[in-house]
């Protein structure tokens, strides 16, 4: 009876949408690592059979979990955070260097990167310690709380020198903003990246003479600006449109070159500038209320411009600097840093609107695309399978997202909401930056596509993620501690 | 407890619905919109292989190979891949220092080349190339690529049969870019003149390759593949026996030999001494071979066959007797009493030496008169049928340019010179139009004077003399590819075959009993004429131009030794060994000691002495 109960209420739909995921990913592995001459398709040395065993050891794994009590997790849930924990500090010791980052241990052929299993862990620990009664976010203490659970493995990534990983924890935001953080939260972390690609795109005082201007507009306009977001709002709009008529030379039907070409650079900062006073004036004048605020949010702004340009041309390397440019379209390089961008894009490009065809793609079998079995799997995906199957590919993700948020908002205990939440947070980053970073959205950071991407502690620690969440449906009706 | 923020689950919702169009986007952009992509992978894919068809192989007229091709291997590296290197014993294989290895290194990894495949070590050999595939898994990055070099039978012809080396900008330019860079081609001698020939037709092989580099199968199944073809072979008209003889019996002398088949205008031999083994200029080595004979002082890369221009000396009075003989200005029974005295107004010349009476053009050519041939010159110039000098010598050089001696010939050798006759306006210019006599020119008569002419052009003379009144444009290629090698025309020269009979007749006496009577050769009717070239920087130039056999010749020989003195000191004894050579295929046994005196001859040690002491 109980496990006919169970059976009754596994979500299926996670289920189904796991296992299509995780075998098109087997397929995706077979042909990423496919050898003409060799076909041989079924050897547990090759990266497929490998691929293949760790499927079948998380499936069971799976099973597992489903089978044993929920309250295994919430009872233990510090407990296995801090074992996890421990394990991130000790590979800093006993790990194995691979690509610069010191975040693997090394058994044998069998490579194990504890980093992955962090995120169930931290998840979990979230959700422990945001169901604690006493704990609100809008209060300090709890901000703090949840500030500490993030911060301990992110530290300990960052000191493996894995940034890739960090950045998957700062997703877990989503997570926070959900359970009651202030959104302003929310609009200054992406207020700041937008300001930073603003920054990094344009000369600052281009910027800092455009930001004036938009903030005596607002001002000036807005009797209700009380809020300075909606300044915010104001500037990211505003930025845009104002960097897409400078970068798209909008403005040449000026006769400015009789000017000449140097002289007409500063014409356009002028402009800005000549409005900025104008507009000042009368804000100075007529709504001298909103000044002194206004004047000290846009110094913030100021600094964070001067200080994104400065950070970028002093603080981080060469290597850095060149992948964001190659992101922004300031450099182009088809063999050095841009090289595996390059390749990526050629690969995906050719692919067309059908594709190549299974097994048929060029520069998949060429091996032309580096780590395409591993974090440039959807170069091969969508070389194969043309824009239909990137197409299909996402669709599944956008799925898969969907329906955790729909499974973590089902669920009447805060600690199985806040736990759905970050599963789907972390699958979210993970599908975002890379096959952004495919396609040149986004820098190149080495994170794997959750389900899909060849690598065991990948697919072991995204099934134990997926499937605890699954455990806790199943418990839905019950309020979990 | 109500849950204040259940709407806030729309933020994540909505950032993924937008994030995922934002992604279709751009993807449909660079996968259907943007065609560039597709074009990219397939140019970095699919690599074009040349496919180097064998260059022609060099024959001799008698079907004997003197020229193929050999394998061997350039050293290629993409540093980008290499990786685990063995440098030590990469450097023990190629027997270059650690050093040379780390500045080669450093080169081919600049920029963009860091990369793409650059040429490491060039033209190694076989056995070197084999200790390399034997250890190449300690080499990751570098890989080899059979290129072909040519390779001489004999260490002969050096001038004729020319080199094959790596094209510069000009060729490539030159080959209306069939040519591209590190492409070999010919660069002097047959082997640049025949290079459309020789070269052949490049086939293609497109592949699939992948990012090291390395094939993988074949693009579109091979259907735009296409095979080279083989370039065509030459036959020369070198005799490359005699060739190597004439090389020999002119070791360490300056000078030239050039034979001529007369009635076919096909070179025998053309030799230029000093030469050097054309194997030099092959492989790897070339460059630094090549500068060493720029700086030989004896300059063994100009070809004096066809180059240097000799005044002819006495070797060109039988033309000036067949000139006079055609004009009608003297008659073959022409006398003439030498008593060694010539006088002309203001001067005295002399004979060269006393002599028997002259009774004949024949005698005349036999003791080589130069009174004489004066006389004989200045008739020719003063008869009535011209209205004054100048019309009569402008008739003269007429004769003389229909031998083609004011021109090159037109051999297929690059840098062919021409000698020099001067014109009648050469004349007008030097001395003012009417105030020039025959007298003033006299020297002409004797071969002397402004007369320049190179061994190829005397050869090409005494050529002429031998068909009795003709000759065929001389040339060095038979045949190409078995199909006959257009025909040079047949050039008349006007004059009648009677008068070079009694030419010939007179070059006869000159080898049996006159200045060339040591050269005489035993069983064999051998005609020609010694001369004698004053060279004010030094000792006589030794000339000897003859044919043989006197009725029927089957070979026309032109020497020039330099330095050596009168033409019948070595001249005329090494045109001799020629013709017999030839045509006896062997020397006469009585003969040997004169040979060997010949071959012993060292004649640059004096030469190189003198140059040595000059300040």
């Amino acid at each position: 009876m109980r496990s006919n109960n169970l059976i009754n209420s596994i979500d299926w739909v996670l289920i189904g949408l796991y296992v299509l995921l995780a075998s098109l990913g087997l397929a995706f592995v077979y042909s990423a690592t496919y050898i003409p001459e060799d076909p041989s398709f079924f050897n547990f040395s090759s990266s497929y059979g490998k691929q293949f065993m760790w499927l079948f050891i998380s499936l069971l794994i799976g099973m597992f979990i489903i089978v044993i009590d929920y309250t295994f997790y919430t009872s233990f849930a510090y407990i296995i955070f801090g074992l996890i924990m421990l394990l991130l500090a000790s590979v800093l010791v006993f790990g194995v260097e691979i690509n610069g980052s010191k975040s693997w241990f090394a058994l044998g052929s069998i490579r194990f990167q504890p980093a992955e299993l962090a995120k169930f862990a931290t998840c979990l620990a979230l959700a422990k310690v945001l169901t604690g009664v006493q704990v609100n976010l809008k209060t300090w203490s709890g901000k703090f709380k949840a500030l500490a659970v993030l911060l301990i493995p992110i530290g300990l990534i960052l000191l493996q020198g894995d940034v890739g990983s960090a950045i998957v924890f700062a997703g877990l935001i989503f997570v926070l903003h959900r359970e009651g953080l202030g959104s302003g939260y929310l609009i200054i972390g992406f207020g700041s990246i937008f300001l930073s690609v603003m920054a990094l795109l344009y000369p600052p005082l281009v910027l800092m003479f455009f930001y004036g201007l938009i903030f005596s507009l607002i001002i000036y306009y807005n009797r209700k600006a009380k809020h300075p977001i909606i300044g915010l709002a104001g500037i990211t709009i505003g930025s845009f449109a104002y960097a897409f008529i400078y970068k798209h030379h909008l403005l040449s039907f000026l006769p400015l070159e009789m000017f000449g070409a140097k002289f007409s650079e500063h014409l356009l900062l002028l402009i800005p500038m000549l409005l900025l006073i104008i507009i000042g004036f009368f804000v100075f004048f007529k709504r001298k209320k909103w000044l002194p605020a206004t004047m000290i949010i846009f110094l913030f702004v100021g600094a964070y411009t001067f200080s994104v340009d400065f950070m970028f041309n002093n603080v981080l390397k060469q290597h850095h600097r060149d992948r964001i440019n190659l992101i922004l379209g300031k450099i182009e390089d088809h063999s050095g840093a841009g090289y595996n961008l390059f390749q990526s894009k050629v690969a995906i490009g050719s692919g067309g609107m059908f594709g190549k065809g299974y097994l048929q793609g060029a520069q998949t079998l060429l091996n032309y695309v580096p780590e395409q079995s591993t974090d440039f799997i959807f170069t091969s995906v969508a070389e194969q399978f043309g824009f239909l199957g990137s197409f299909l590919i996402i669709l599944l993700y956008v799925l898969l997202l969907l329906r955790i948020i729909q499974v973590a908002e089902r669920q009447r205990s805060t600690l199985a909401r806040v736990y759905g939440y970050g599963v789907a947070s972390i699958l979210f980053v993970h599908f975002a930056v890379n096959i952004g970073m495919t396609i040149g959205l986004v820098p190149v950071i080495g994170i794997p596509l959750p389900f899909i991407s060849y690598g065991g502690s990948s697919l072991l620690s995204f099934t134990i993620l997926l499937f605890v969440l699954i455990k806790f449906d199943t418990e839905r009706l019950s309020v979990l501690r | 407890m109500k849950d204040r923020y259940k709407q806030r689950a729309y933020v994540l919702g909505s950032l993924i619905v937008i994030l995922a169009i934002i992604f279709l986007g751009k993807l449909f952009s660079i996968q259907v919109l943007d065609r560039k992509y597709q074009d990219i992978a397939q140019r970095m894919a699919v690599k074009q292989i040349k496919l180097y068809p064998n260059r022609g192989l060099i024959f001799d007229r008698n079907n004997e190979l003197l020229v193929y091709n050999q394998a061997i291997y350039d050293i290629m590296v993409i540093p980008r891949q290499v990786e685990n290197l063995d440098t030590a014993m990469f450097c023990s294989i190629f027997e270059i220092s650690k050093e040379v290895f780390e500045n080669k290194m450093a080169t081919v990894s600049k920029d963009l080349f860091y990369y793409s495949p650059s040429e490491f070590i060039k033209q190694v050999s076989g056995e070197k190339y084999a200790l390399f595939l034997e250890h190449s898994h300690k080499f990751r990055g570098f890989y080899g690529e059979t290129r072909t070099i040519r390779n001489y039978m004999q260490a002969c012809a050096a001038h004729i049969l020319g080199d094959v080396g790596e094209v510069d900008s000009v060729d490539i330019t030159n080959s209306d870019y069939y040519y591209q860079p590190r492409d070999y081609a010919g660069k002097s001698g047959l082997e640049k003149l025949y290079d459309d020939d020789l070269r052949g037709a490049r086939g293609y092989k497109y592949v699939f390759i992948d990012k090291y580099n390395k094939q993988q199968g074949s693009f579109d199944e091979g259907r735009n593949d296409s095979l080279p073809s083989q370039g065509a072979n030459l036959a020369t008209t070198l005799d490359i026996k005699l060739q190597a003889y004439g090389e020999r019996l002119l070791q360490n002398k300056v000078g030239s030999i050039v034979a001529i088949e007369p009635q076919t205008g096909e070179v025998l031999a053309l030799v230029s001494s000093p030469s050097f083994d054309p194997n030099l200029l092959c492989g790897s080595e070339r460059g630094k071979n090549y500068s060493k004979l720029v700086k030989d002082p004896l300059k063994p890369l100009f070809n004096r066959a066809v180059m240097a221009q000799y005044p002819p000396g006495s070797t060109f009075k039988p033309l000036t007797a067949a000139i006079a003989l055609q004009e009608g200005a003297i008659s073959p029974n022409y006398a003439y009493t030498c008593n060694t005295l010539y006088y002309i107004p203001g001067y005295t010349l002399h004979c060269s030496h006393k002599h028997d009476k002259t009774t004949n053009v024949q005698q005349a050519i036999q003791h080589s008169c130069n009174p004489y041939f004066w006389e004989t010159f200045k008739k020719t110039l003063q008869i009535g049928t011209y209205k004054n000098t100048n019309e009569s010598y402008a008739k003269w050089y007429d004769y003389a340019t229909k031998f083609g001696l004011d021109s090159p010939l037109g051999i297929d050798m690059l840098s062919e010179k021409a000698g020099n006759i001067p014109t009648p306006e050469y004349y007008n210019n030097l001395y003012g139009k009417g105030s020039w006599r025959a007298v003033t020119i006299i020297s002409l008569a004797i071969g002397q004077g402004e007369l320049l002419l190179t061994p190829l052009q005397l050869a090409n003379l005494y050529a002429t003399f031998a068909n009795r009144g003709h000759y065929i444009t001389p040339h060095l290629v038979k045949t190409i590819n078995g199909k006959p090698n257009p025909k040079p025309q047949r050039q008349e020269t006007g004059i009648d075959k009677q008068y070079f009979d009694v030419i010939a007749e007179g070059l006869q006496m000159v080898v049996d009993v006159g200045t060339g009577r040591r050269s005489k050769i035993p069983k064999l009717p051998f005609g020609g004429k010694t001369g004698t070239a004053q060279n004010p920087f030094g000792e006589d130039h030794s000339i000897f131009a003859g044919f043989a056999p006197i009725d029927n010749p089957q070979i026309a020989v032109a020497v020039f030794v330099e330095n050596a003195g009168g033409g019948s000191e070595y001249a005329a004894p090494i045109a001799s060994l020629i013709a017999e050579m030839y045509l006896h295929d062997t020397i006469a046994a009585s003969r040997m000691d004169f040979e060997q005196v010949i071959l012993d001859a060292n004649l640059t040690e004096i030469l190189e002495d003198e140059e040595g002491e000059e300040p």
